[in-house]
């Protein structure tokens, strides 16, 4: 607990919020619904989503993108991908990253290189299985951090830790102080976070059964949550909807997901 | 409960308050409560001086007594209401947010709460010399969507720049911070000029980190906060906006069964942060989403709201009225 | 066997001894002839409302002749969101609509000023912003009594504020809260002969269950005992309910709020 507090008027903070970009999503559609072309640093971003909806395709296509290298307006940064239920997969990534490097390296007319290996170096991969694996090492999260020019974390998913072992009162408590010291660690060094939770199903309530879990306490927790969907007929877009955001209205942009990551749809 | 210092008397040494100590009067309250004869043997000072240190502790402590009349003449200078540009919830609210108390402003997930609490925030100091202090429990705070909302309404680059001056912002991630703050702004170590308002975005965020605590810290700390927020609110001449949520749950009727009728569902909305803190806001906003056939003057990204005002310190009944919360702001 | 002995200064012993006007016969719709000097009343209630609080303080500071009492009230202003401004306009909407009868137009004004002026000279106001102030001040109450020897009634509102800010790994039952600081108050107001009344929120009481199990009411002064306990609820409709309980009886009543007014049914 600091000793002064830092109290900030909003042209300061104007200042700082229009010096930095943010990741973009590779969809120029969904990238502008969110108001501020792309996740922004110092917020917690939800994806909400059924399974195979595309939750942690996007998140690797952010842990590409957040490399994006100064010269195009990006961070030039790391990501630290916090694995909490085996979703990720190694050669998935390797493919994205790929055409993500290719895609910059085209446009700042340089060489092809296709060695990635200081690339893939730049991902920071941690599984955190079980929910005393996934305490550890947030509380451990600030240290982590300072070693590296970590610009993005990825929790994938943040629900998983949570199932079973915990009453919801429990879960409640921890995950708002988890989110503050978060939070806390990402508004200071300039992060975005992103989390991806999963749905359940509660009957009764008249916005619909199926919801993101953790209760509707979590619901009011990030600054943006996104809900992805597929399509049911194969040939239709995948949707993106923007359900809550602190800077932009509500909306929602189509996107498909490709080989090389997520793209708009023509 | 405050504990007996040196700082209460001189004659209160190092080596006196040691012996109270040893025979369990720790605080000033215990102090008052013994017995002078006893005390008076037991640190060896005379009656006069341990009445003369009970005189000072009264003087200290006690609250002053005023009367109905000091109160009247007192009060014909003293702003009540803080004007917040949105005629319609000034008018339900009685003249704005009150000066001098605790105001809620409550709603579900996505029902414009924080919008709101942006367009407060413009209305507030623009064109007045007020300045907002907003505590920021969760990043919520955009100042690039606070700028756009003062464009939109049509000011020059000066008046952005001047109302933008005048916005403050703290982030605040535990109670404990938020409590040391208060503290700080009471015995004035940290200085906001022509303070009006504070909003807090939001309490639960804080109170939540409590849950499931066994030892029920949570709700010390809460009740410390609303001391000193009662204090500030009364003798800085602020309100205190806290925003707070609604989780909904759904209670299933028991009815009769009839033939082919599925069981009916009740959808219930439960205002949070507990019974102590349901009687402590003066007003409370409740903001709920309306889903209109028509939406009267609004863009295409905007919804309609509907505030209810709930008053617990008059008489009166329920009032709300509609408002639009759209990209151009609310209004 | 130890005989205490209590020192007390001749102003004490003055004021023991004369005659303090009380306020037996105030408000019958809640307190029939009572309530009796040095009486304790507790009003709790879930709504949140203070509006009978409200209207109670406001008939208190009528003139007699309209209904008030003759002495001077004394009020504790803890978390209760009491609003002076809220009051006086109260009373001086009571006043306008008992002056109004049989006084020309161009006086009313200057009527109510008065007899506002009146009314407000008989309000003491406190305000405690944390948990020494308050035990200090009540502490300081037979000082305060002494001097302001008119104050008949002391309100409380609420008399449960600092609870939670005094509680740390040992936890006082909210019960056993309220008789303690009962007791306090009342060994000064005993002997001050001064009736109190305190409100707390429906929530704060040991026993979860049902109004019933709450501890009955007692008939004559007893420490850390009540004498009245009301209850007020809002029972749909605009109406609100009160239950009041003494030692003898429980006497139910209902009002609707209405332009400002509380009108009994």
């Amino acid at each position: 607990m600091s000793p002064e507090f830092k109290i900030f008027n909003a042209t300061e903070l104007w200042q700082k919020e229009t010096s930095l970009p943010s990741i973009p999503t590779f969809s120029q559609k969904l990238d502008y619904i969110l108001g501020s072309d792309g996740i922004p640093l110092g917020s917690l971003t939800e994806l909400l989503g059924l399974p195979g909806t595309g939750k942690t395709q996007m998140c690797l296509q952010l842990c590409a993108a957040v490399q994006i290298p100064k010269a195009l307006g990006g961070l030039n940064a790391e990501a630290l991908f916090i694995d909490t239920n085996t979703n990720f997969v190694l050669d998935r990534f390797k493919e994205i990253l790929s055409a993500c490097l290719l895609k910059c390296q085209k446009l700042l007319n340089l060489p092809i290189n296709a060695n990635n290996e200081e690339a893939l170096k730049k991902l920071h991969y941690v599984n955190a299985f079980g929910l005393e694996k996934f305490c550890a090492l947030m509380h451990q999260l600030p240290k982590l951090i300072e070693e590296n020019n970590i610009r993005l974390i990825v929790i994938d998913s943040i629900a998983f830790p949570f199932k079973e072992g915990i009453s919801a009162k429990q879960r409640t408590g921890l995950l708002f102080r988890q989110m503050a010291e978060l939070q806390r660690l990402a508004v200071e060094k300039q992060i975005a976070v992103v989390l991806t939770n999963e749905m359940s199903t509660r009957l009764g309530l008249s916005s619909g059964t199926v919801v993101g879990s953790l209760g509707d306490a979590w619901a009011h927790r990030c600054n943006i949550r996104l809900l992805l969907s597929a399509p049911d007929d194969p040939c239709g877009d995948r949707l993106a909807l923007l359900l809550k955001s602190n800077i932009a209205p509500e909306a929602v942009a189509p996107f498909k997901i490709t080989k090389e990551g997520i793209r708009d749809v023509n | 409960m405050q504990k007996l210092t040196s700082l209460d008397h001189t004659l209160l040494t190092k080596s006196v308050i040691k012996t109270l100590a040893y025979n369990n009067i720790t605080t000033v309250f215990e102090f008052l409560q013994q017995d002078a004869e006893k005390l008076s043997t037991l640190t060896k000072l005379n009656l006069c001086q341990i009445l003369d240190i009970r005189n000072n502790i009264f003087t200290k402590y006690s609250a002053p007594l005023v009367d109905g009349l000091f109160l009247l003449s007192k009060s014909a200078t003293k702003k009540r209401y803080i004007d917040i540009g949105i005629e319609s919830l000034n008018v339900v609210l009685g003249g704005g947010i009150p000066v001098g108390y605790i105001t809620e402003l409550c709603g579900l997930a996505g029902s414009g709460k924080t919008q709101l609490g942006f367009q407060l925030v413009v209305n507030c100091v623009r064109e007045t010399e007020n300045t907002i202090l907003f505590i920021d429990t969760k990043g919520d705070f955009d100042a690039v969507r606070i700028q756009k909302i003062l464009d939109n309404l049509g000011c020059s680059h000066q008046e952005m720049a001047r109302a933008l001056f005048k916005i403050k912002i703290v982030q605040i991630w535990t109670m404990e911070e938020l409590i040391e703050l208060f503290k700080k702004l009471k015995n004035k170590s940290v200085n906001i000029e022509n303070l009006a308002m504070i909003i807090i975005d939001s309490l639960p965020c804080l109170m939540f980190q409590h849950f499931g605590d066994d030892n029920k810290i949570g709700l010390t700390y809460m009740n410390i906060f609303v001391n000193y927020c009662r204090y500030l609110c009364k003798n800085h001449d602020i309100g205190v906006l806290c925003i707070n949520i609604q989780t909904r749950w759904v209670e299933q009727d028991i009815t009769d069964y009839i033939d082919g009728k599925d069981q009916t569902y009740v959808e219930k909305q439960n205002r949070c942060l507990g019974k102590y803190w349901q009687h402590i806001p003066a007003v409370i906003i409740l903001i709920e989403r309306l889903k209109l056939d028509k939406p009267i003057n609004v863009r295409n990204d905007g919804f309609h709201v509907k505030a209810t005002v709930v008053r617990s310190n008059e008489i009166k009944l329920e009032q709300h009225c509609i408002l639009t919360v759209d990209s151009l702001g609310v209004r | 066997m130890a005989i205490n002995f209590k020192l007390e200064t001749g102003i004490q012993l003055l004021t023991r001894l004369l005659k303090k006007p009380g306020i037996e016969n105030f408000y019958p719709m809640l307190f029939e002839k009572g309530p009796k000097q040095g009486d304790i009343i507790e009003l709790f209630s879930n709504a949140g409302n203070s509006c009978l609080l409200l209207d109670i303080i406001c008939e208190l500071l009528l003139p007699v002749e309209l209904g008030g009492v003759e002495g001077s009230i004394l009020i504790f202003n803890t978390d209760g969101n009491l609003d002076f401004m809220i009051i006086v306009e109260s009373l001086k909407k009571k006043l306008l609509t008992s002056i109004k009868k049989g006084v020309c137009e161009s006086k009313i004004d200057y009527y109510v000023d008065n007899a506002l002026q009146v009314a407000l000279k008989k309000m003491f106001f406190v305000e405690i912003f944390d948990a020494t102030q308050f035990s200090i001040t009540i502490q300081n109450l037979e000082s305060v009594l002494s001097k302001h020897s008119s104050i008949s009634l002391v309100i409380f509102d609420t008399l449960t504020a600092f609870y939670w800010s005094e509680q740390s790994y040992k936890i006082t039952k909210m019960d056993l809260y309220i008789k303690n600081l009962l007791r306090i108050i009342q060994k000064v107001t005993k002997d001050y002969k001064v009736t109190v009344l305190y409100t707390r929120p429906e929530y704060f009481s040991s026993t979860k269950e049902v109004i019933e199990n709450l501890e009955p009411c007692f008939e004559f002064q007893t420490l850390e005992q009540l004498n009245y306990r009301i209850h007020m609820m809002y029972a749909g409709d605009a109406t609100y309910e009160v239950v009041v309980r003494t030692h003898e009886k429980q006497i139910k009543r209902h009002f609707i709020v209405c332009d400002g007014f509380i009108t009994w049914l």
